[in-house]
Order: structure tokens, then C-alpha cells, then sequence
């Protein structure tokens, strides 16, 4: 049985994205990680990924859920360990881990899942590991039309950060 | 001097110096970087509390 500390550890969420690359799970972060990855100076507190649903990557996912003391984000007290019934489902998952908070998304805004989002994705090489990102031209036309606070104060950095990437492709 | 874009009246102002220094580090360090950022604000957090809990909830005036 994982134990809880009273004195949650301090994130490390390189850590996390790298134990999800070691398990050979299938998933693209998205997110305020997607855009950090992608070179957006915001701060972001946890890990979102939308994984792929096919019963092997599941059990994958599952079995690493385990292997790093998750256990689902509520708001009373109560630990509640995620099943492989969660990340079945059509719904969004989110968990505590050892190394920080995961959010185990099967779809993000507009319905689009893995299969809808791979092909707006940028692989980057993170340690040995080819890791799908969500890439920021995609992250702002989803999050144009948020109303989340959160979103509306990131978008100017992601655009002026998109500027800045394509100004450096176009002059080299 | 950082350059500061953006409509002087909107709250929010970019600061594209930041956006540079920031692109010119690989994912791994911009991850780290991002990990160091959390643990100091965790660490702020917790120090505040702690003080908080101390001094019984009272606080200095600013």
C-alpha cells in the first residue's frame, strides 16, 4: 500500500514525463507543460497528457499509475486508487503521484483525443526518449476561447512566444 | 532594459526578453527550470505558513 505523507514531496515532474517515456506509454502532454516544453516562460504546477485508449497502452498506464503511489485528486480525504475502468473511460482523470499532480485526460477541448491530436503534435527529444507534445500553434487556437483566467493571462506569452519562434526559423 | 509587448492599458505584459532566454535552452532545462520554480514556491508557501501558524494568524502591516 503506497503510503501518504502528511508533507506532500515536492514535484518533479521531469521525473514523472520520464517514467511515462520509460513505461513505453503511449500520450502526448498537453497543457501548460506542452507550452514550458515548447519554450513559454509560464509556471505550471502538474502534467497533463491525453493517452492513447487502446487496451495495451492501458494497461500500461495502469501498471505505472501503480508503480508511483497514484491516487485520485478529491476534494475530501478519502484515497481512492485510480482502476484500468478509469482510464478506459471517456473522461478525465486526475491523480496525485509521488512526483506531482497528473492529469490523465482522454479528451481536451473539442473533443479532440489521441488520435485527433497526434497529428498536431511536435516530437522533441527529452533524455533518449521522443516525447509528442501538443505544439503551441494548436494550444492557441484551443485555448482562444477559454474563459478559464488562467488561460486568458497565458495566451498573450504563447503567442509572443510563437512570434518569437517563427521570427527565429525565418531568419535562419 | 526588458522589452515589455502588449497594450500598456491590458494587465497583462509580455516580457519578450524572458521568451528569449527561455528558447534558448533545451526542453530538459526549460523542464527543470520549471521544476526549481515549483519548489520555491512550495518552499515559500510552506515557510509562510509556518510563520503564519506561529505568530497565531497575525500579520505585519505591509
Amino acid at each position: 500500500m503506497p503510503s501518504r505523507s502528511e508533507s506532500p514531496q515536492a514535484a518533479d515532474l521531469s521525473a514523472l514525463l520520464e517514467g511515462l517515456c520509460e513505461a513505453r506509454i503511449e500520450f502526448i502532454v498537453v497543457g501548460g507543460l506542452a507550452a514550458v516544453i515548447q519554450g513559454a516562460p509560464v509556471t505550471t504546477f502538474d502534467l497533463d497528457i491525453v493517452h492513447r485508449q487502446t487496451d495495451e497502452n492501458i494497461q500500461k498506464l495502469f501498471k505505472f499509475l501503480k508503480s508511483i503511489d497514484s491516487y485520485l485528486r478529491r476534494p475530501d480525504d478519502r484515497i481512492i486508487e485510480p482502476t484500468a475502468e478509469d482510464l478506459k473511460a471517456k473522461g478525465h482523470l486526475l491523480v496525485k503521484t509521488k512526483y506531482g499532480p497528473l492529469d490523465v485526460l482522454a479528451f481536451i477541448e473539442k473533443g479532440h483525443g489521441f488520435e485527433e491530436l497526434i497529428a498536431n503534435s511536435t516530437e522533441i527529444d527529452f533524455h533518449s526518449y521522443k516525447v509528442s507534445v501538443l505544439n503551441l500553434e494548436t494550444i492557441l487556437e484551443l485555448k482562444r476561447d477559454s474563459k478559464d483566467p488562467r488561460d486568458r493571462q497565458r495566451l498573450p506569452i504563447y503567442e509572443e512566444t510563437l512570434k518569437l519562434i517563427r521570427d527565429k526559423s525565418g531568419s535562419q | 532594459m526588458h522589452e515589455l509587448m502588449g497594450d500598456p492599458n491590458q494587465r497583462i505584459r509580455v516580457d519578450r526578453e524572458l521568451i528569449r532566454l527561455f528558447l534558448a535552452m533545451s526542453p530538459e532545462q526549460r523542464l527543470a527550470t520549471n521544476d526549481n520554480a515549483i519548489r520555491a514556491i512550495e518552499e515559500l508557501r510552506n515557510a509562510f505558513k509556518k510563520r503564519k501558524s506561529a505568530s497565531g494568524g497575525s500579520q505585519r502591516p505591509a
